[in-house]
């Protein structure tokens, strides 16, 4: 990739994949699952996920506004 | 028969019909208009059209009758991977699919990896695969039509599947764009009203999340039942499906320019999560406490909008699914009839003419149409199967080839061609001899695909010169030309 936002959102997005997978190990792991709330952490993980795209993608499109 | 439902739909119907004449001419301009309505659609239409396009029938009915009968969690496993595979589509594929300047991802191939075969073998595969999963999307326009309009489930059928082969045909791309423009905005507005007016005849959202949890313990908790592997592996697969499917891809040819494309990215991500997040979560708890022991699970958002809205909100509701379902089924169509007759007839035979390729679609159109009305109407048994099976299979015969074809110079046609009938063949044996629990199948056959392109592209020789593949790859990067 050779502009530097496309790489630093791919970056940030492998991270949020490896993040849903962990969570889901530890949340199915454990006996009663990890609560916040009446909510598990899978759930509210989920809830966080979509919105983080949204809000990364128009940090990108900023990004690339300023420098393209 | 249900005159208000009715004439929701008849209303529909003209409109859709209305814009496949309309755009008849301009797609009859040039291959490109017809193909992919001249590269020359914005990046809000095209927003909209994906996210039509991206939800089936199973959207309305399936997802939201397995989160009622499972918890929430696997159906925003759903909407989380699609938005990731959109997010990623911005800065991954978008751009370069674009600059590229083909018109079909199976053209993208054979020009990226400088073989006719990779163009023959991914039509094919895309032809099957396509043609199957139209099946079960026509079924449930016959089933809907039964249980909504009380008309014959054949006859539902017969005249839902007409309308898509007609203004498929007619208008082409420029027809699918517009009308899968409509219907996205349809679709999205139908849920989002369904899941708040729900929430609202609850007593808001504090009471009607008290009585769901009452019913389903497991709303807003992983459901035991489901094993780590289906969760993560639902991921995965509606994530490469939603990333590298060619129904969907080919939205990307359609843009403007690159940028455009990035910015109809962009808008998807923003417009995905308010549908498959905050619209399925009110839809599915308000559904759980609002009617607790539905016979029919699938039928829970159509139970929901008319307890709530009444006829009309059944209208709505009715016309949001079948939305959902023509948007998907005339994207594939066109699809198809461009894999058979610009992949796969122009390959065999390069003497056809633009004018002939053209003929050859429409005539692909009708034919894979028919073909899908008929079986629609003798359903066999698998067919529930089907998008399960699909789901993966376009993730484990695409993905790699794409996104290694657009990042990898070395990669070759050789690597990507057992790439893709490898990974599709080893996720068909894992599914067909349950060695895994559901879904776990694309978490073996999509790293063995990435794999089989890897040492396939080092066992042969590069497809391209090192000069030509640097300028291809110059030409695809280059942001915004």
């Amino acid at each position: 990739m050779k502009h530097k936002e496309g790489l630093t959102m791919y970056i940030i997005s492998i991270l949020l994949a490896v993040g849903y997978m962990i969570v889901v190990i530890i949340n199915k792991s454990v006996p009663n699952q990890v609560m916040i709330g009446m909510f598990s952490i899978q759930f509210l993980y989920l809830i966080f996920m979509p919105f983080c795209g949204v809000v990364l993608s128009i940090v990108y499109w900023w990004w690339m506004k300023q420098n393209h | 028969m249900k005159l208000v439902e009715m004439s929701f739909v008849l209303f529909y119907f003209i409109i859709i019909a209305g814009i496949g004449l309309y755009t008849k001419k301009r797609a009859s301009r040039s291959v490109e208009d017809y193909w992919v309505a001249g590269h020359q659609v914005g990046p809000f239409v095209n927003a909209f059209a994906y996210q039509a396009a991206i939800s089936s029938a199973a959207a309305l009915m399936g997802f939201i009758g397995l989160g009622y009968k499972m918890g929430l969690t696997l159906i925003l496993t759903i909407g989380a991977s699609t938005t990731f595979a959109m997010f990623l589509s911005q800065f991954l594929v978008a751009i370069p699919l674009r600059n590229s300047g083909y018109m079909t991802l199976h053209e993208f191939f054979s020009g990226r990896y400088n073989s006719k075969i990779i163009k023959v073998v991914a039509a094919t595969i895309t032809t099957i695969l396509f043609f199957f999963y139209c099946i079960p999307q026509i079924q449930a326009v016959g089933m809907l039509g039964q249980f909504l309009l009380g008309i014959n489930y054949n006859t539902s059928v017969i005249i839902c599947g007409i309308v898509v082969i007609l203004y498929t045909t007619w208008g082409g791309m420029w027809a699918v764009t517009f009308t899968d423009f409509l219907q996205g905005v349809f679709l999205v507005t139908a849920v989002i009203v369904i899941g708040v007016l729900g929430i609202s005849f609850m007593g808001g959202w504090d009471n009607a999340t008290a009585e769901a949890v009452k019913v389903q313990p497991f709303l807003f908790k992983a459901n035991p039942k489901i094993p780590i592997i289906t969760f993560i592996g639902i991921f995965f697969a509606t994530h490469s499906l939603a990333f590298s499917s060619p129904h969907l891809i080919m939205r990307f040819f359609t843009n403007r320019d690159a940028k455009s494309g990035r910015l109809s990215m962009m808008c998807a991500v923003i417009i995905n999560p308010f549908v498959y997040t905050i619209a399925y979560t009110l839809i599915i708890v308000a559904g759980v406490a609002m009617i607790p022991n539905i016979a029919k699970p699938d039928m829970l958002s159509i139970e929901m909008a008319s307890k709530t809205a009444g006829v009309i909100g059944s209208g709505l509701l009715y016309g949001g699914i079948l939305s959902a379902i023509m948007s998907t089924v005339s994207a594939m169509l066109l699809v198809v009839a461009a894999a058979v007759s610009r992949d796969i007839i122009s390959t065999i035979r390069p003497q056809t003419t633009e004018k002939q390729q053209i003929q050859f679609g429409k005539i692909a159109i009708w034919t894979f149409g028919i073909g899908a009305i008929l079986a629609a109407m003798n359903p066999f048994a698998l067919i529930g199967l089907i998008v399960v099976v699909f789901t993966g299979a376009v993730g484990s015969s695409f993905y790699f080839p794409l996104l290694l074809g657009l990042y990898w110079k070395r990669a070759n046609a050789t690597g990507a061609i057992i790439s893709m009938i490898g990974g599709l063949a080893l996720y068909a044996i894992l599914y067909f001899n349950k060695v895994l629990p559901l879904f776990g199948e694309i978490l073996v056959s999509l790293p063995v695909a990435a794999l089989l392109l890897v040492v396939g592209s080092y066992l042969s020789k590069p497809s391209l010169d090192s000069a030509s593949t640097e300028k291809l790859f110059e030409k695809m990067h280059n942001l915004y030309s």
